[in-house]
């Protein structure tokens, strides 16, 4: 092959992208940056994976249209160590969707291995689930751990990592329709587990001390909630907000690592 | 690493690296319980190269040992852990291993057959052998000044891959040591400090630890500073020793000293910085140092013991030191919406040394490297000898994995043929830029790299007392060293002793998923090569690079310092690579993805007179140089599946293989490198490997992998 017809190769396909499409509004979140830490005191595993910023939501977006991409940036640049092939690999985000805003309607339970719950006003109708993980071993492992939650989670046909931003597309019908930009949303960032705790949804655990692979500044049992990072209300990205997430965060646990005080999440809107 | 290599991944971090399993219990409901955990993986392979040494793709290593394509075994994997109180873990892990574990041994049951090659009951390889692949206590004090300490074992993954390495994925056990770690300043301070004990296996000249081994290790520390989500730095510094007897030291009385083998300090600092929004920066700088007794390669005349003992080694023969950085600028957003853009500048030194540093399951630099360059192909077009060089490698085919750049002694012992290859690059200088655009659905990524090389040099950098390049004393590792005289070079040989090199990379990739059904991914790709080498550059270098010849073929005739043609040993290969996926959720289980892939290479290895240099039995027929000037295409059709139930995963690629070798000669006219075309009626062409066919060699692979795990 010739160098003229690499170059043309090449020319083709930039000019090829270049008359792509343009992309759409939708509803956009921004969050603080650095409290990446649960509720103020949780530490990132010792391993070099882990990198600064890899768990610390600072924007979340759907964009608008019948299948709209859900795009959650953190504020690390992602990487691949794993070699899952979707561009990113430590991470794993749960976005709960509040459609009607009424009390009563929807799950106020987290999903497994999270140890959150939600306010009654705050219930979710849909959860959306972006993981490196192929999408068939998510869905095997939603019905081993969540099969009582499996008709309203949502595992995008495709997710992928670039730059600082996850991508999931998902269809709106599956969402069952409406219009994203009036819902309520909390994200919850959490870590990409391939060999969870039999009863944990591909998330990894906060014990009390932090390890190679495991976060720490929680609790040895299951009485704290095992995140990272989540939507600080308002939504706006202020470092004031920051607060508010501790705040929401809070929980208690006994003095034997019972739960006292579940961490209780509300929903944040536009 | 590939899914299934993810997935051991994790299970072996979650025995070994402090991840118990975190029951639903209350806290000290947990403690003093033993939960056990892990694996069973069965692995089915199938091809038609016929090789059955061991259950894995890659054909090197040991005797009996080495890999083929046929077979089918199963391995246990069982772990345990246990929070014995609230300052004390355990984990540990006991495994057992394919190698030659074929379901065909029948258990391993009875006597060696040595007609049939078939090693017996009492040979650990083919025994269904278990044996404890590590354990670990970690503790836990609860004291200000230090928040854990580890003894056992560990994959080392806090540190980096420029000093200590982590250690891969199926033997991420094997290194012990101690482990401390602890926090100050509200935990914006953190430190790590660990011995770690060098692997008398690999972790020194000749890839031994000499003959005192049991307390040589590697002291390695780091301090890493986060004050806020902008930036951060680490600085880190490791000192590795491997100690042995003084012979000096002739008193027992009063115990015997010690002196060193070697020696390896290296110094480093990283840092990262991303408070600006549209760029965020990260560096790395490390200096090595390296000290080696002079005795241990005998590399001067006058040394005791086989002059270059030192060929098959990790390490240089003399003392060394050099730096090694990168320096990485990502800007977020560039001119249009959706458009980002990563700069590597990058220089890993030709004398950095690191003899702990990772040798694979890590990546160095931001540039794909040399995929698509048929690594590990061992081609063996011109003799097909099934005796011969073609039982190494991986066959025609080669990896279709992903290169990893590793700045350890790149090891790919014990892979299949779908996993990624690691490449060692010292010497690698230059840039990489990887332009990424996000348009809706499509998303593009390229790559532009230009290479140079710090091992651009004659003679390895040394003149004789005339001022003319002389080879001798030349302190680089030749390993396998003539793999460079064909496709991407060998894998753990980056040392040539003349050199003049530059390398470019081109590459682009689209991606886009088609609205129908279930969504059908979408990809295509195509990728340039070129990799120019003008070897000797002096007419004096060629009477020191090609002063004689071993013959190995009685009817080549040599050509000793090619006549005086400068540029008959000039190297060119062009590869170009086009490939096209599609790949669809066919059921809420099963995603499959056909792919086809079209490679060719164009490559002058210089004139028929050249040989490589110091080229011996390697040369000959069922050696593993081969002659390869010429174009040679492959196509590859492949069939990859993941089907996933509850509890249990299957994964599987399937390949087929076909393409042409076309050779082309070329020779010394006045001078001057030209074609030569065979006269009539000749069949063949002498060359230093051989007599050459001049006709086209038709070749074709078929190749299996399809494995099970279930976790429990």
């Amino acid at each position: 092959m010739n160098n003229k017809a690499r170059i043309a190769i090449m020319a083709l396909a930039a000019g090829f992208a270049l008359a792509g499409v343009t992309r759409a509004e939708g509803v956009k979140f921004q969050d603080p940056t650095g409290d990446d830490k649960g509720p103020g005191n949780y530490t990132y595993p010792t391993d070099a994976v882990y990198t600064q910023g890899s768990f610390d939501l600072i924007e979340f977006e759907v964009t608008d249209g019948d299948n709209p991409n859900v795009n959650v940036t953190v504020n690390g640049r992602l990487a691949d160590p794993w070699g899952m092939g979707v561009g990113f690999a430590t991470q794993m985000v749960f976005i709960f969707i509040d459609k009607d805003g009424e009390a009563g309607k929807g799950h106020t339970e987290g999903l497994p291995g999270l140890n959150i719950q939600f306010a009654p006003d705050s219930a979710w109708e849909k959860v959306i689930i972006l993981s490196p993980q192929p999408a068939s071993r998510v869905g095997a492992e939603i019905k081993t751990k969540a099969a009582n939650f499996a008709a309203d989670i949502v595992v995008p046909r495709r997710t992928t990592g670039s730059g600082k931003t996850i991508t999931g597309k998902v269809s709106l019908g599956d969402l069952g329709g409406g219009d994203p930009s009036k819902w309520g949303y909390q994200v919850v960032v959490q870590s990409n587990e391939g060999f969870p705790d039999k009863s944990d949804l591909l998330t990894r655990n906060v014990n009390e001390f932090e390890g190679q692979h495991r976060f720490g500044g929680g609790n040895d049992a299951s009485c704290d909630p095992e995140l990272m990072d989540i939507l600080a209300p308002k939504g706006e990205g202020k470092p004031e907000e920051a607060q508010a997430q501790y705040e929401m965060l809070k929980h208690e646990c006994g003095a034997d690592g019972s739960s006292v005080k579940m961490a209780t999440l509300q929903m944040v809107r536009k | 690493m590939n899914l299934r290599n993810v997935t051991l991944a994790a299970a072996v971090a979650t025995a070994m690296l402090g991840l118990a399993p975190k029951a639903t219990l209350a806290a000290d409901e947990q403690y003093g319980q033993l939960k056990w955990f892990g694996s069973i993986y069965a692995k089915f392979l199938d091809g038609d190269r016929r090789y059955e040494n061991a259950l894995y793709n890659n054909a090197e290593g040991q005797t009996n040992d080495s890999g083929g394509d046929q077979g089918q075994g199963i391995e246990l994997e069982l772990m345990l852990s246990s929070q014995v109180s609230k300052q004390v873990e355990i984990g540990a892990r006991i495994h057992s291993r394919f190698n030659q574990n074929f379901w065909a041994n029948n258990g391993g049951f009875g006597p060696a057959n040595p007609s049939t090659g078939y090693l017996g009951e009492e040979d650990p390889r083919v025994n269904q052998y278990i044996k404890l692949r590590g354990a670990w206590a970690r503790i836990t004090p609860g004291y200000d000044w230090i928040d854990s300490a580890t003894i056992g074992n560990s994959d080392w993954g806090m540190f980096d891959p420029f000093t200590q390495g982590k250690v891969r994925y199926i033997d991420r056990d094997n290194l012990a040591g101690f482990l401390f770690q602890g926090s100050a300043v509200d935990k914006t301070l953190r430190w790590d400090l660990a011995r770690v004990t060098l692997s008398r296996q690999y972790q020194g000249p000749q890839f031994n630890t000499g003959k005192l081994f049991a307390n040589d290790a590697n002291y390695v520390g780091q301090l890493k500073y986060t004050p806020n989500p902008d930036w951060n730095a680490t600085l880190i510094a490791m000192y590795a020793r491997d100690k042995e007897l003084d012979e000096n030291d002739t008193n027992a009385l009063n115990g015997t000293g010690v002196d060193s083998r070697y020696t390896n300090q290296i110094y480093g600092i990283r840092g990262q910085y991303s408070g600006l929004g549209w760029l965020d920066l990260k560096g790395s700088f490390y200096y090595s140092d390296f000290d080696i007794d002079e005795s241990v390669c005998n590399l001067e005349p006058n040394d005791p013991g086989p002059p270059n003992g030192c060929r098959f080694s990790p390490t240089l023969m003399r003392d060394a030191d050099d730096y090694a950085f990168t320096v990485d600028l990502n800007f977020n957003e560039l001119f249009i919406d959706g458009l980002s853009m990563g700069v590597q500048f990058f220089r890993i030194g030709s004398d950095y040394q690191s003899t702990t540093a990772a040798r694979r399951e890590s990546d160095v630099l931001l540039t794909e490297g040399l995929e698509g360059t048929w690594q590990w192909g061992t081609p063996n077009y011109n003799f097909g000898n099934r005796g011969g060089a073609a039982k190494g490698g991986l066959g025609w085919g080669a990896y279709d994995g992903k290169m990893e750049q590793v700045v350890g002694s790149a090891d790919n012992d014990f892979t299949d043929f779908d996993e990624p290859v690691a490449f060692q690059v010292q010497g690698w200088e230059g840039i990489t830029l990887v332009p990424k655009l996000v348009l809706g659905d499509w998303e593009f990524v390229g790559e532009y790299s230009y290479i140079d090389f710090s091992t651009n040099w004659q003679a390895c950098g040394l003149r004789n007392a005339a001022g003319e390049p002389d080879k001798t004393g030349c302190i680089y590792p030749r390993m396998e060293g003539t793999h460079a005289w064909g496709y991407g070079g060998d894998y753990r040989s980056p040392y040539a002793p003349y050199q003049d090199r530059e390398m470019q990379i081109f590459a682009l990739k689209a991606m886009y998923t088609v609205d129908f059904g279930n969504g059908v991914d979408l990809m295509a790709r195509y990728k340039y090569i070129s990799d120019e080498d003008d070897r000797v550059n002096s007419q004096a270098g060629l009477v020191d690079a090609y002063p004689s010849y071993k013959q190995t073929n009685p009817d080549w005739i040599p050509n000793m310092a090619l006549g005086g043609c400068v540029g008959c040993d000039n190297r060119r290969a062009d590869y170009d690579t086009y490939g096209f996926s599609a790949g669809y959720q066919l059921h809420p289980d099963l995603y499959a993805k056909l792919i086809y892939e079209y490679f060719t290479v164009e490559l002058i290895d210089g004139t028929i007179d050249v040989a490589p240099v110091s080229c011996g039995d390697e040369c000959a027929p069922a050696g593993w140089a081969e002659y390869l000037t010429g174009k040679t295409d492959k196509n590859r059709v492949g069939l990859n599946f993941s089907y996933f139930l509850s509890g249990v995963e299957f994964g599987g690629t399937f390949d087929y293989l076909w393409g042409t070798y076309d050779p082309s000669f070329f020779t010394d006219l006045d001078g001057r490198r030209v074609k030569l075309i065979p006269a009539a009626g000749v069949t063949a062409v002498p060359t230093v490997v051989g007599n050459i066919p001049i006709g086209d060699t038709n070749y074709s692979q078929y190749r299996m992998k399809v494995f099970m795990k279930v976790s429990f």
